[in-house]
């Protein structure tokens, strides 16, 4: 039975069409169209773009003589239309995190977080909740039971925060409804606390015991509101003309499909949705989904410049990230430009991992014993990173960029962004299926190779100090093991003839772990790859011209001509 | 060559504009929807950015040595006298001077410090028109209607008054010496690049505004912690000294101290625009508004809120367009999927971002699938044939359809 569906995504530069054939082999997609989504006004109806993206896609599949009737239309939305939510807390680092995941699990944007430790005064969070354009609040705090019998709990405190700050709903003079997750004994004194000035949504809690997490409560009230929410808000009145179809926010939707690659692969994966304004992380490691989104305006031309081709090129850097950040649907045209463009996306992807690294986290909060091996260590008590490279085995790369910019320049932001360690494979999504195909099939079969493009595998050591040498990776072709070339310092590009699959091999040495232990062989097959590169540099280590290595690396990635290269070394323009 | 995934038209011409209004700090709206307004009608009031003064008094042990000429909750006006201290038999005298017109909170007796609440501040329209929503605590939207250049950065906060021309085209880096107090509360049309001299010069001359196709980065850094930090006694001491003679001067309100800024170009070394600068020409002399926008990060994400210049029609205020179809006030945002749909051969058409002015062509027909910029990212692309007979192939992203 073959079914049809059309995705239609909503973003915040670009509105995109995609229709899709669903059969017992598997997904394909038939045609795509973009149309520039307008600037997202109260008066403007955002639905047009994606009206005019529908009757394009729709006129492509057409042109082969068939007719085309989509059963089905989901609409997933991140332009000014995804739920903007502040999230509230007792303390910041266990409920004020755990409702920021929540939040962000269900695709939303976390504009704020309030907690009695986040290092304001109570009058100052009631303004800069007052100041903001949020469409709910997130709120926990605080177990189950037993939290009444020790005085009176600072959850009511947050929640008088709340009260008194909550803005009306921007244009629609409604109110802003409270998701409460937090403590369940706590309700009916928050209930007094907000009288009838709030609509709060009751679910259960997301941190019952301090022990357990449960966001699919709260992330499934978020969606809910989500849904109902954008039907009355006047930019997407006009989703009416495309029937009863589904709306998601397209974080959600992306997430869907990230937890269904990793459990068809049985592996972690990390995505990257780099959207243009925001670079959104997806991670799905030991079972926690994780979603972060970061914004690309935090970058500092500063720290860019470390990852500049050339100099001269630096002089340029503080107008052109400030130009950009004014207008961040603005491409580069110009080898000089893209250079900037991509130390830019560099940083900005090297920051968003770091925060997700920080939000990914093992439990704050609980008690947990300690193991004999971690009898000196300090950092034990929940709140590591589930974030550790040799850990994940798949990175894909998604979103706006992904399907402008080359694989090859995809790829070469993939190195130093997240300091892989042991053998990574590397896709990119370049007709963005990952924030379509979930939502459209209920149990899609995700596998990467048969979807994604394959952009290359990077063998890495890592930050394991390890100096690897000549017989440190291996490729098994036709059952034969062959050394791959390392030069310690450097990238080496290895070209993979043959697309049928190939396993690498990584050699450690007694002390090297590259992801089953100290000195263990670790192997991985990769499936139609054509590159493979092995990154035998020293993480963290300073170099005599940082220009030149950057210079190297982009020539190993073949993301610019030999000429404009050579150009920048002489410093011409 | 720049590509404008999400490109917006720089000029607007005979549009409804909508414009928020936005209260430096938490403000109260002294207007109403559906209320005319002038330039000079009073938004609303707000909290001034300090709201606590202190004044520092000779003390002696756990007492205040100076004599104390006022008392809590009493209302004082700025260069009121809050006390004296006169020492070694008369020799030395030393006067506490209020420095803002408020009310005295707080005297305390143990540092000697006396602090005083600052009246709240008024924020005026500067804009005719008629008010259309009031955001709690955040500012006023007011709907009119008139011309718009929209900018691509900017500083300051908004201003009204005449427009001077001091560059003769949009090419032209206009001088320091050029600016003179006769410039004082007119808005200044500088050409190319503002550099910091020319910023600091409008300063001292008490100009309204200033407008230039771009200035870099470092400038304009600068000149917004100027814009947030400079208050009328520290700008008396750093720009116009003379004036601290004079009695009678007026103290302008905290978001008049610094002349707002508005590139139309963005960062850098980019001439204003042709289209820009000619329509910007056309109302010398005339008042225009200028908003350099630096409270955009109060209402973040709002299209209505960044820098811009309106020029508003004449009685505006009562006759401004109520069609909600382009009521933006940064753009024609439902133009652009319309313009795309119609991108059909033979269409008229204006190209952004080609050259330093639009250029204006006849669509030929769509390019091909894998049409790609020089770096090999492939965009939607038609071909344009340029009034001067020339194929080019443009992304759709820059066009605007014409009529």
């Amino acid at each position: 039975m073959v079914n049809s569906y059309v995705h239609l995504d909503i973003g915040n530069t670009v509105t995109r069409a995609k229709a899709w054939s669903a059969s017992a082999q598997g997904a394909r997609l038939l045609a795509s169209a973009t149309i520039p989504t307008p600037p997202a006004l109260e008066s403007v109806d955002l639905t047009e773009s994606a009206f005019l993206a529908y009757t394009e896609v729709k006129a492509k599949v057409e042109e082969s003589g068939q007719r085309f009737d989509p059963e089905e239309i989901l609409v997933t939305v991140s332009a000014a239309g995804e739920p903007r939510v502040a999230c509230a807390g007792v303390v910041k680092g266990i409920s004020g995190e755990s409702a920021k995941r929540a939040a962000l699990v269900a695709g939303a944007t976390v504009t704020d977080l309030l907690a009695v430790d986040d290092g304001r005064l109570e009058y100052q969070r009631i303004l800069d909740l007052r100041r903001q354009d949020i469409s709910m609040v997130v709120m926990a705090g605080g177990v189950d039971e037993e939290i009444l019998g020790q005085g009176r709990h600072q959850l009511f405190n947050v929640a008088k925060v709340v009260a008194a700050g909550l803005p009306d709903r921007r244009g629609a003079g409604t109110k802003v409804p409270v998701v409460y997750a937090a403590s369940l004994e706590g309700r009916e004194e928050v209930l007094k606390i907000f009288g009838d000035s709030v609509d709060v949504v009751w679910t259960d809690n997301v941190r019952s015991r301090l022990e357990e997490e449960n966001l699919e409560p709260a992330r499934d009230a978020v969606l809910n509101l989500f849904s109902t929410g954008i039907r009355h808000d006047p930019r997407f009145t006009g989703l009416g003309r495309f029937g009863a179809a589904k709306v998601l926010p397209t974080g959600h939707s992306t997430g869907l499909s990230v937890r269904r690659m990793a459990e068809v692969l049985k592996q972690n994966v990390l995505v990257i949705s780099l959207d243009g304004d925001t670079i959104q992380v997806f991670s799905q490691i030991r079972g926690v989904f994780t979603r972060t989104v970061t914004p690309v305006t935090r970058v500092q031309a500063k720290d860019v410049t470390r990852w500049l081709p050339s100099a001269r090129l630096g002089e340029r850097l503080d107008d052109v990230l400030a130009n950009w950040k004014a207008a961040p649907g603005t491409l580069p045209a110009s080898w000089d430009d893209l250079a900037l463009y991509l130390a830019i996306q560099k940083q900005a992807l090297l920051e968003a991992v770091r925060e997700h690294s920080v939000t990914a986290i093992e439990l704050r909060g609980i008690h947990r014993q300690r193991q004999i091996g971690e009898t000196f260590q300090v950092n034990v008590k929940g709140g590591d990173t589930l974030v550790r490279m040799e850990r994940i085995g798949t990175v894909c790369i998604t979103g706006f960029l992904a399907g402008l910019l080359s694989p090859a320049a995809l790829l070469s932001l993939v190195p130093d962004a997240f300091e892989l360690h042991g053998v990574t494979k590397v896709y990119v999504d370049r007709e963005g299926v990952l924030e379509s195909l979930a939502a459209v099939q209920e149990e899609p079969d995700l596998l990467p190779e048969s979807l994604l493009t394959p952009a290359g595998v990077i063998l890495s050591p890592g930050r394991n100090e390890e100096r690897i040498g000549t017989r440190w990776a291996f490729i098994k072709k036709d059952s034969t093991l062959e050394p791959l070339l390392v030069k310690p310092g450097e990238i080496c590009h290895i070209p993979i003839l043959a697309p049928h699959p190939v396993v690498f091999e990584l050699h450690p040495s007694g002390k090297g772990d590259v992801g089953d232990g100290e000195g263990r062989r670790f192997s991985a097959q990769a499936v139609g790859f054509g590159s493979a590169y092995v990154d035998a540099r020293v993480f963290g280590r300073k170099t005599d011209d940082r220009y030149r290595e950057n210079r190297n690396t982009y020539r190993v990635f073949g993301v610019f001509p030999d000429d404009v290269l050579s150009g920048w070394e002489r410093g011409m323009k | 060559m720049a590509v404008y995934a999400l490109s917006r038209p720089r000029v607007l011409k005979d549009a409804p504009v909508r414009r928020l209004r936005v209260f430096p700090s938490v403000g109260e709206s002294m207007v109403s929807p559906g209320s005319k307004v002038e330039a000079g009608t009073i938004l609303g009031k707000y909290a001034s950015r300090q709201r606590l003064r202190f004044v520092r008094m000779e003390t002696a042990g756990d007492k205040i040595a100076a004599t104390l000429l006022v008392t809590e909750g009493q209302k004082v006006k700025r260069g009121e006298v809050l006390g004296y201290y006169s020492y070694m038999f008369g020799l030395g005298y030393t006067e506490y001077t209020s420095p803002c017109d408020g009310e005295i909170e707080v005297i305390s007796h143990a540092t000697g410090r006396v602090a005083i609440k600052e009246e709240p501040s008024e924020m005026a329209s500067h804009l005719p028109g008629t008010v259309e929503h009031v955001e709690e605590a955040v500012g006023v939207l007011v709907r009119t209607r008139g011309h718009m250049v929209v900018g691509a950065a900017g500083a300051g906060y908004a201003r009204l008054g005449a427009l001077v021309r001091k560059a003769g085209e949009p090419t032209e880096q206009v001088s320091p010496q050029k600016v003179s107090p006769q410039d004082a509360d007119r808005v200044v049309l500088a050409g190319s690049t503002v550099t910091k001299e020319l910023l600091e010069a409008c300063l001292r001359s008490r100009v309204a505004a200033i407008i230039a196709g771009s200035a870099p980065f470092s400038v304009v850094q600068w000149y917004e912690n100027l814009v947030q930090e400079l208050d009328w006694d520290e700008f008396l001491a750093r720009y116009w000294a003379r004036e601290l003679k004079k009695k009678d001067a007026v103290v302008p309100r905290p978001t008049e101290i610094v002349p707002a800024l508005v590139l139309t170009e963005g960062y850098g070394n980019m001439p204003m625009s042709d289209e820009a600068f000619e329509l910007l020409s056309s109302f010398e002399g005339k008042p225009v508004f200028v908003d350099g926008a630096s409270l955009a990060g109060v209402a973040a994400g709002r299209w209505d809120a960044g820098p811009c210049v309106i020029m508003p029609f004449a009685g505006a205020g009562g006759e401004e367009a109520t069609d909600g179809s382009a009521g933006s006030g940064s753009g024609d945002p439902a133009g652009r999927p319309k313009a795309l749909r119609e991108l059909a051969p033979g269409v008229r058409v204006r190209v952004y971002g080609l050259t330093r002015e639009p250029v204006e062509g006849t669509v030929e027909g769509p390019a091909q699938e894998d049409s790609a910029l020089r770096v090999s990212i492939p965009v939607n692309s038609v071909r344009v044939v340029t009034k001067g007979g020339e194929t080019i192939t443009v992304p759709a992203a820059n066009i605007q359809a014409l009529g």
